[in-house]
């Protein structure tokens, strides 16, 4: 004897002649639990390509915002470039502090070279010097070779970079 | 000692300290948008003033010291080349001695609001009182005050004080105060704060104002700076040597 059977005789016993409806009613409930579990699956399939079409839309903002960001710094080193070379002390220093803010750019460089060599307002030139002795004039070589450039206050500016060495 | 020679020897000394002091008035036109004072040796004083001129007055030392001349030639007690030099032009005021030239000390009173560079290249003081506008002063050695400031300004006492009062508006654009030799005072309104960034690398930084300030250790140094806003001036300080002090001026 089967197990299906025996389940239909225990039915029998206690429902009598109801226990076949009862039993088929039953029955016909797997498929409609099957048919449920298959919704579902049809569900995680939307899920899964909603979760791409996310991913893809973050994917794009993403990109957006790094296009942004690129757009940005190009604009502020635009910005400094322009503020660095200007007549007034105080443009001059916002552009320095724009620098400071920004990765090192040999436009930028170059920029802070030239405000250091000919600039005769001592605090632009020691903004500039500190934003480049950890770069540009990092070789002692080089740094020498540009400070027999530098047209004003040469010896004050040695001065503060001896003042850096014995501290640091 | 006879009476003659006395007399002679107390007119080489009289000569010998003998100073001259001129007073210049120039009109000043709405044009002019630059005070330039740049002297080798000697003293700058700047004020504001009332009017529609720019006095300047200069007290230069004579060409010294004179010893006598033999045979009773005429030697020169006074060189009008001690005298410093004005220029003027469309937009621009200068004042200057060139290199090597005698002490001089020049006071100036300018009506309006004017750029400001005073520069002494060599040896002197730098005094600027009231000034309202943009301000660039450095002295090679010797003070630098600047008292109830209005405007932006570089100050740079390369071997002395350095010592900053703004007024009541603070600055209105991005600025700088360095001392290397001597202490840097700055004294602000408490309720006209711009951001502050300050460095000494060898002195101490002090301060009895009511902002927090932050440790921030960069690539060229540790600075001292407090929250940054934006928009707010920045007003950057150093010291190569010694002490930076920031007051406020409200007790």
């Amino acid at each position: 004897m089967t197990k299906d059977t025996d389940g239909r005789e225990l039915w029998r016993d206690e429902l009598g002649d109801f226990a076949d409806p009862v039993w088929d009613a039953f029955k016909t409930a797997d498929p409609q639990e099957l048919r449920v579990l298959q919704r579902q699956a049809r569900h995680a399939h939307w899920m899964l390509f909603g979760l791409a079409a996310s991913w893809v839309a973050i994917g794009i903002l993403l990109a957006w915002n790094a296009q942004l960001r690129n757009d940005v710094t190009e604009a502020r080193t635009q910005t400094a470039l322009a503020l660095l070379v200007a007549e007034r002390s105080d443009r001059v220093l916002a552009g320095l502090a724009t620098v400071r803010q920004l990765d090192a750019d040999p436009a930028i460089t170059a920029a802070l070279l030239k405000l250091l060599k000919e600039s005769d307002d001592p605090n632009l030139q020691l903004e500039a010097l500190d934003l480049l002795i950890n770069g540009a004039l990092s070789d002692m070589n080089t740094r020498r070779d540009v400070l027999e450039q530098v047209r004003f206050n040469r010896s004050f500016l040695e001065r503060a970079i001896r003042a850096r060495e014995v501290r640091t | 000692m006879k009476s003659s020679t006395l007399v002679a020897g107390l007119w080489l000394i009289a000569c010998s300290s003998f100073s001259w002091a001129d007073t210049v008035s120039l009109p000043v036109t709405t044009s002019h948008a630059r005070l330039i004072v740049a002297l080798w040796e000697g003293d700058i004083d700047v004020t504001m003033s009332e009017g529609g001129e720019v006095r300047i007055t200069a007290d230069c030392k004579s060409v010294a010291p004179q010893a006598a001349v033999p045979g009773g030639e005429f030697r020169s007690l006074r060189s009008s080349a001690t005298l410093p030099e004005i220029v003027t032009s469309d937009e621009v005021i200068a004042i200057r001695t060139h290199e090597d030239a005698p002490r001089c000390s020049v006071t100036v009173a300018v009506p309006g609001r004017l750029d400001l560079h005073a520069r002494v290249n060599f040896e002197g003081s730098i005094s600027v009182h009231g000034w309202d506008g943009r301000l660039v002063a450095w002295s090679a050695s010797g003070n630098v005050d600047i008292v109830d400031h209005s405007g932006s300004l570089s100050v740079t006492a390369m071997n002395g004080d350095a010592t900053v009062s703004l007024g009541d508006e603070g600055i209105d654009a991005d600025s700088a105060i360095t001392s290397a030799n001597g202490t840097l005072t700055l004294t602000v309104d408490p309720n006209a704060v711009p951001q502050l960034r300050a460095q000494a690398r060898w002195g101490d930084i002090q301060t009895n104002l009511d902002t927090t300030f932050e440790q921030v250790v960069e690539a060229d140094g540790t600075w001292f700076a407090t929250k940054a806003v934006s928009g707010d001036p920045l007003l950057t300080m150093r010291n190569l040597n010694r002490d930076i002090v920031i007051r406020s001026s409200s007790p």
